[in-house]
């Protein structure tokens, strides 16, 4: 893209200071939420707000109607009562630091009428709510990189995400079915809906452009009929027969309906004869005119919907329902009735075809954006406020003996109680509440955090695409398949191993998800494509159907084209897209041809809405950039190298080789080298490397782990150096001796030169904080005249000071109990240094108190390193650097890899790099990793081997070694050379455990689990079974019972129970009274034995139940 | 008692996290700052002798 | 320089036997015959020499003991008083530890334990304090050195501080950081730094930063013998598969002829075994009893001095191993 990779950042003048503009490229990962977020603010917001309908009450005769007119949001500021402020505007950093949400105030005007009569609109403020960083309404947007920089950002900063408690929060981009297409599925659960319902069913997501969906399902029913399913708030399902919806939808005779239906198939008798079939039966139920229809419809629902006005006549209500339950994406009744013509027209084809589609695949998929989703939540928040203020409105009402509608009355009723506070939970919890659970299909796990751990881990979480919370349950692997249509839009390379394999997965790197298009050039496509040839709706009547394809512009029939012109059709089309001022760039043109074998549904359908995934891909015919969509790509032919073109056929080419890699993936050196589960792992470790997640060290509140001594590699790809990771770097370059020396590196231990680590090697640091909040009657204070040595004459510990386990921390006074008290630091043997103490406001009371400790990590034995590709290791042991080989040239290694790492793993390019990384520190170059750059004819053994031989080194990367311990040259050669490694997050100080006697579990009186309370570590069954296989009974018996919860038990043998003993009170101080069984009333057969205490605990239990356990015992033998 | 044994009368010192002023705070003064009124104080470093390790 | 056949050969990817082992059995007499010591360089710092006819367990010795039991002085405690620097203290406190010290080891002594009190004659005290200001003057440059004060924190700000009658000792040019331009910590106007360093005696085994040596290392002579006259084209490739000097090219007849000028500075790279009609031509071999060694002080010794000091170490070693059979015995 930009040439090879270069020192150019590091040996640039301007290093260091910030840019006049940011990178477009890092600006890229936050786009696609900010614009679904701005999209929400200038559109989507009044979109959804004249969709609710509006209150309706009659109250003791008065009529009043109350509708939402408008509604704001602004840029969050400092609140209106708080005097001497100058700095008038909260910036995000402010609030990550006190704990607070970034949010802004939310304005929203109610227009009422009282009997008819319009009355001056009454202006709610609805609190604040959660703004996107950013966004139209962050303080940040349009700032350049110095001015971040002075509000306390990163000068990339790329907003998208939400503060909320201190928390950034990022809205998970999801895979939604793609809207507004029909899909003919095949779903097993559907039998399950009703008598004769089977597994065949048309799906449409509908989706408004206020971004909240319904989901409509054509169902086949194993009678020929079908039935078309709807919801009422995504919650109750209703199913309507086909005739009777479409009766209610239009006032046309049943001939009309009838060759509407037939169109295009007019010989396939069979399906003739079911829509003869069912508008027989809509007849035979005494339902012949739409009339007829809409009345029966409104009278069934008048039961079934609540909240329906009761003034509203039949026809009303089924008007609402056609309006707003089925098609709403269609705000046209002939559209609806066309649609639905559609979808019936492809349900019989797909029943006759079997051609069903899979909704796992990526080309059937759209994502969900945070600005959408914040969208619905506001619809459906004051959809409730609205619900709530009729209650209100109607109780205050009936109070009111006046029966006068005042404007006190409304602003009593439209009180916005806890509407801002729930919007935030949303965000912070990601859990949508049961109110509002809409056509997402989780109401948990809708947010993340996004954690900084290194660079690398916070892009990905912006470019992260989950599959849904549902899928994680699904016990088949069908839906974490990756699917062929997802090349180029989802890496396969970068997606987790474990629990979310293939549902968790990252956008390939010039993969966008479309902003919503101008609407006046989407407006203008149905003209377009008249011009070019397509024969509109209204003049279809003519024409023979079936040599027309359909064609739709997103879920809307727009007319026929003749399927003899439609290859020259998509030509054309797809010339004005590229070129952008007739129809949309973003359009996507999928031409579905009608061959005998079709995939799918022929026709062409167009989508020129928000949310689809697309990608850049060459035209080949106007050597233009063309954006292409998920759908769309499945009909057309892309080449990869010029070399692959066939003439007359292909018309698309990649930009580039590596564009179907995730960031991430775009990352590794070499992975065209590596074996492919290498790559994974390494896509997974690079996020949990320790580096420079940020340079505001002294403004985060994280837990932040930070590699003092980073350097940049020396082998790496070109977009290494596109996204700046030269600002953020990870990981150093060691030297490697490759080489099996001691018996402490086997098995991916490895061995690190303890004389590198004194002089800095892989050295980290965490920093970690924690709050204080102290209740109302404390305030912090230092005892009088003492413990000066540890705490401020604040009550607080010294800035700088080291902090050792279970010294005095902090201290209080306690005025409830009239002293003070003095708070100990618990944090392990680490060397631990307070770095900053904040007060700040609390979220409850006036002050919190946030101390920020600094946590000397330097390497010791079992910390986790890695290199780039996938060899992770422990480090098993610091070696005196006087016991490691040596070269000829004097070079000690800092790490010594165990060569029965490479033949079953096949890490080539981890060897490649080894070798590359050694030339490069030769001839001082950086040598390009980027995959598909060498072949078999050039390899890059051989380019960096001859790099190797001119600098004097052996061709091959091996050199002749010389042992440490004994002094002689060692036989072999040693395979040595230069390779970024990364230390992992993952250290043993974090997770060493020990316990020896400890708090045991109330109940069952066994020790218990957990690092942090000073439990154990399971002895679980899996050890039981070895301990058992090993016949060792006796250490059994010592883990199970003597070391866990041993009792001692007293039974009487004569009733085999030991429940029934107890100690008899008594009176007198004649000794120790002696035990005594209840039922037996002596103490003579009373004997102890040693027991596990949960069994005695089970006897307890059952004897709830009036189950008596009885235990036979007999006399030891001794 | 009276309000917590000794208040002592020493006011610390804290900085403002907006505009680096140094302000002055008595223990139950209110969190704020005398310049731009930014509710954001750091405690200023320590000037008493810490003794570190040179490894 | 030496003629003794080579013990061993050098093959494309491992060493092999030629010829007996090497004689493990050790007398004095025949140690007395055959070792030599020829010093090849010695400048302050660097230096290069020989030892023949030593075994290498021996000449092992000697480099383990250089890199980790010679002692040096180093820094071993800082004393913070103020840190407004961007650089964290104990980042700090390790940068100033890994400064190397010109401060002879011999006029001082081991501290008794880490605890005890500094004394004149087992510590040193020395001082930096710093302060960054905005320079008034040159307001229009933009060169950091221009606008800033003090802004770069250097060695050779590092100031001794003499404990009692250490001034009267030592000389003040001989109590200082070796090199003056390491840099330390780069600040900004209003930080500050202030503060205490204490430099005490000790090895490399305890920490690197007391280890006197770079690197000290040997290698085995290397002989490289041609077994066939390689001319033209092939003479010439078959100079670049050694390192610069190693193979001479000479004219005969006309023709370019290979021929062996000096194979001590090889660096064994084997390069030529990767041509196949090369690889007949040539017999690479080590003498195995011959060890260059390179030492490179980090600048608080002299190099002969650390060898010198290395051998003291070793006797006293020996020394107390056989004190310690006498007193068993």
């Amino acid at each position: 893209m930009l040439g090879g990779p270069s020192f150019k950042n590091l040996t640039s003048p301007d290093f260091g200071t910030p840019p006049k503009e940011q990178n477009v490229l890092l600006q890229q990962l936050g786009y696609p939420q900010v614009a679904s977020f701005n999209y929400m603010l200038s559109t989507g917001l009044d979109l959804a707000i004249k969709d609710l309908r509006p209150l309706d009450i009659v109250a003791n005769g008065v009529k009043v109607k109350v509708s939402i007119g408008k509604a704001k949001i602004f840029a969050p500021s400092v609140s209106q009562n708080s005097m001497n402020v100058t700095v008038k505007s909260v910036y995000p950093n402010a609030c990550r630091q006190a704990r607070s949400t970034y949010k802004g105030p939310m304005l929203v005007s109610l227009d009422w009428s009282v009997n008819g009569a319009a009355q001056e609109p009454l202006e709610v403020n609805m609190g604040e709510v959660p703004i996107m960083l950013k966004s139209n309404r962050c303080h940040l947007n349009m700032m350049n990189p110095k001015q971040l920089i002075e509000s306390g950002e990163h000068e990339q900063e790329w907003g998208g995400y939400f503060v909320t408690k201190g928390l950034e929060k990022l809205i998970r981009m999801m895979s939604l079915m793609r809207r507004n297409y029909p899909i003919g599925i095949n779903r097993s659960s559907f039998t399950k809906r009703g008598p004769l319902f089977s597994s065949l069913g048309v799906v449409i997501r509908s989706t408004k452009l206020d971004q909240s969906a319904v989901l409509n399902i054509l169902h086949f029913l194993t009678d020929g009929t079908c039935k078309m399913m709807f919801r009422e708030n995504n919650k109750n399902m209703y199913h309507v027969p086909l005739i009777l919806l479409l009766k209610c939808i239009t006032d046309a005779n049943d001939k009309y309906i009838f060759t509407r239906l037939m169109e295009g198939y007019e010989d396939n008798s069979y399906y003739a004869e079911c829509v003869q079939n069912m508008m027989r039966l809509l007849h035979e139920e005494g339902l012949h005119s739409q009339d007829d229809c809409k009345n029966y419809m409104g009278q069934l629902f008048r039961l079934k919907l609540r909240q329906m006005p009761a003034h509203w006549t039949d026809h009303q209500i089924t008007d609402y329902i056609m309006n707003d339950m089925v098609l709403v994406h269609l705000d046209n009744m002939d559209d609806k009735f066309n649609m639905i013509v559609f979808m019936t027209q492809k349900l019989y084809y797909v029943q006759s075809t079997n051609l069903v589609e899979n909704e796992d695949h990526l080309m059937l998929q759209e994502v969900l954006l945070g600005g959408h989703l914040y969208n619905i939540i506001l619809k459906e928040s004051l959809r409730t406020y609205m619900v709530n203020m009729g209650f209100m409105l109607k109780q205050l009402l009936a109070k009111d003996s006046s029966n006068v509608m005042t404007r006190e009355i409304l602003r009593k009723a439209s009180y916005p109680k806890g509407f801002a506070a729930g919007v935030e939970m949303i965000i912070l919890t990601g859990n949508l509440s049961i109110n509002n659970h809409s056509a997402v299909g989780q109401n948990v796990g809708l947010s993340v955090t996004v954690e900084n751990i290194n660079r690398i881990r916070y892009m990905s979480h912006f470019r992260a695409v989950h599959r849904g919370a549902s899928f994680m349950k699904m016990r088949s692997t069908q839906v974490r398949q990756l699917t062929p249509d997802a090349w180029g839009f989802y890496c396969p390379v970068h997606t987790p191993d474990g629990a979310p394999c293939g549902l968790l997965n990252h956008l390939t790197t010039n993969c966008t998800i479309t902003d919503m298009p101008d609407r006046k050039l989407v407006a203008n496509i149905a003209r377009t494509l008249a011009e070019l040839g397509m024969v509109p709706m209204k003049q279809s009547n003519v024409i023979e159907k079936k040599d027309y394809f359909v064609t739709q512009l997103d879920g809307r029939i727009l007319g026929y084209v003749k399927k003899a012109d439609s290859s020259e059709f998509e030509k054309k089309l797809r010339f004005l897209k590229i070129k952008g001022d007739k129809v949309p760039n973003t359009l996507e043109i999928c031409m579905v041809p009608d061959k005998k074998r079709a995939p799918q549904f022929p026709g062409i359908f167009l989508f020129s809405g928000p949310a689809r995934m697309m990608r850049p891909l060459l035209n080949l015919a106007t050597s233009n950039i063309e954006m292409v969509g998920t759908f769309e790509q499945n009909y057309l032919d892309v080449s990869i190298i010029p070399s692959e073109i066939y003439p007359g056929v292909t018309t698309h080419m990649e930009l580039s080789k590596t564009d179907f890699l995730s960031h991430t993936a775009k990352l590794i050196p070499m992975p065209d080298c590596n074996q492919s589960p290498r790559n994974m792992y390494q896509c997974q470790m690079a996020k949990q490397t320790m580096g420079t997640p940020c340079h505001n060290f002294d403004l985060q509140i994280d837990k932040i782990y930070r590699l003092q001594t980073p350097a940049s590699p020396i082998f790496r790809t070109t977009h290494y150096d596109d996204m700046d990771i030269d600002s953020f770097p990870m990981g150093t370059n060691a030297i490697v001796a490759v080489i099996s020396y001691t018996g402490y590196d086997m098995e991916d231990a490895m061995i690190i030169n303890k004389a590198s680590i004194e002089r800095g090697f892989a050295n980290g640091t965490v920093y970690k904080t924690e709050n204080i909040e102290l209740a109302a009657e404390c305030h912090l204070q230092r005892p009088p005249d003492q413990l000066e040595e540890f705490i401020d004459a604040d009550g607080l510990p010294y800035v700088g000071r080291r902090v050792n386990n279970q010294e005095p921390l902090y201290s209080y006074y306690d005025n409830n109990k009239s002293k003070y008290v003095v708070n100990k630091f618990s944090g392990g043997s680490d060397k631990i240094y307070v770095h900053k103490v904040r007060i700040v406001p609390g979220m409850k009371m006036a002050r919190m108190v946030r101390i920020t400790y600094r946590i000397e990590r330097a390497p010791m034995i079992g910390d986790k390193f890695a290199s780039r590709a996938g060899q992770k290791g422990i480090c098993s042991r610091q070696y005196p650097v006087e016991d490691l080989p040596f070269t000829e040239s004097g070079i000690f290694p800092d790490i010594i890899f165990n060569p029965h790492g490479f033949p079953s793993r096949m890490t080539i390019a981890m060897m490649i790099e080894l070798m590359a990384g050694k030339s490069g520190a030769i001839h001082g170059l950086v040598h390009d990793a980027t995959p598909f750059k060498f072949n078999e004819e050039e390899t890059a053994i051989d380019y960096f081997g001859r790099l190797l031989e001119a600098g004097g080194y052996n061709y091959y990367g091996t050199e002749s070694m010389y042992s440490g311990i004994d002094g002689r040259e060692m036989k072999a050669q040693i395979f040595f050379g230069v390779v970024h490694y990364q230390r992992l997050r993952h250290m043993v100080s974090d997770k060493w455990q020990v316990r020896s006697t400890g708090i045991e579990d109330a109940v069952t009186r066994q020790p218990i689990q957990g690092k942090k309370r000073g439990g154990g570590i399971r002895f679980g069954e899996m050890e039981r079974d070895a301990l058992i296989s090993h016949g060792t009974s006796y250490m059994l018996q010592d883990r199970l019972m003597n070391s866990s919860d041993k009792s001692k038990v007293s039974i009487c043998t004569k009733c085999k129970n030991m429940l029934s003993v107890f100690h008899p009170a008594t009176d007198n101080a004649a000794g120790p009274p002696k035990l005594v069984c209840a039922f037996c009333q002596t103490s003579d057969n009373i004997s102890s034995v040693e027991l596990p205490y949960v069994f005695k605990l089970l006897a307890i239990q059952l004897g709830s139940c009036n189950i008596n356990l009885q235990l036979d015992c007999k006399e030891a033998c001794t | 008692m009276s309000e917590g044994g000794k208040e002592s009368k020493t006011p610390m010192v804290y900085i403002c996290g907006e505009c680096h002023n140094e302000n002055e705070i008595r223990p139950r003064d209110p969190i704020r700052c005398r310049e731009c009124g930014y509710r954001i104080m750091y405690k200023k470093r320590t000037k008493r002798l810490i003794v570190f390790d040179a490894r | 320089m030496s003629n003794k056949e080579p013990g061993l050969i050098s093959l494309e990817y491992k060493n092999v036997r030629a010829g007996k082992e090497l004689d493990t059995t050790w007398t004095y007499k025949k140690f007395q015959e055959n070792f030599r010591v020829v010093i090849v360089r010695c400048e302050n710092y660097e230096m290069e020499f020989d030892l023949i006819g030593i075994h290498p367990f021996l000449a092992n010795a000697f480099r383990r003991i250089m890199i980790s039991d010679v002692p040096t002085m180093a820094i071993e405690k800082v004393h913070i008083y103020n840190n407004t620097s961007v650089m964290q203290d104990e980042i700090l406190a390790h940068r100033l530890g890994l400064v190397p010290l010109k401060a002879d080891p011999g006029l001082f002594e081991f501290k008794e334990s880490e605890t005890s009190e500094a004394t004149a004659q087992d510590t040193l005290q020395f001082e930096l304090k710093m302060k960054c200001s905005k320079n008034k003057e040159n307001k229009d440059s933009s060169r950091h050195d221009d606008i800033y004060k003090n802004h770069h924190v250097l060695s050779k700000h590092i100031k001794w501080m003499p404990i009692g009658n250490q001034a009267e000792l030592h000389k003040e040019e001989n109590i200082r950081p070796i090199h003056d331009d390491i840099s330390l910590l780069k600040m900004r106007p209003g930080h500050e730094i202030d503060l205490q360093m204490f430099a005490v005696k000790g090895t490399g085994r305890d920490h690197a930063k007391f280890s006197p040596v770079a690197t000290a290392f040997y290698r085995l002579l290397p002989d490289i013998k041609l077994t066939r006259t390689v001319e033209g084209e092939q003479a010439e490739r078959l100079q670049k598969c050694f390192s610069p000097g190693v193979i001479a090219l000479r004219k005969s007849e006309g023709k370019c002829v290979a021929v062996v000028n000096d194979s001590r500075y090889d660096m064994c790279s084997r390069n030529v075994f990767k041509h196949d009609d090369l690889k007949d031509s040539v017999v690479m071999g080590r003498i195995e009893d011959h060890f260059i060694f390179t030492i490179e002080s980090v600048g608080n010794l002299k190099s002969h001095q650390i060898f010198k000091e290395a051998i003291n170490i070793l006797k006293k070693k020996c020394k107390t191993l056989l004190d310690e059979i006498d007193i068993s015995n």
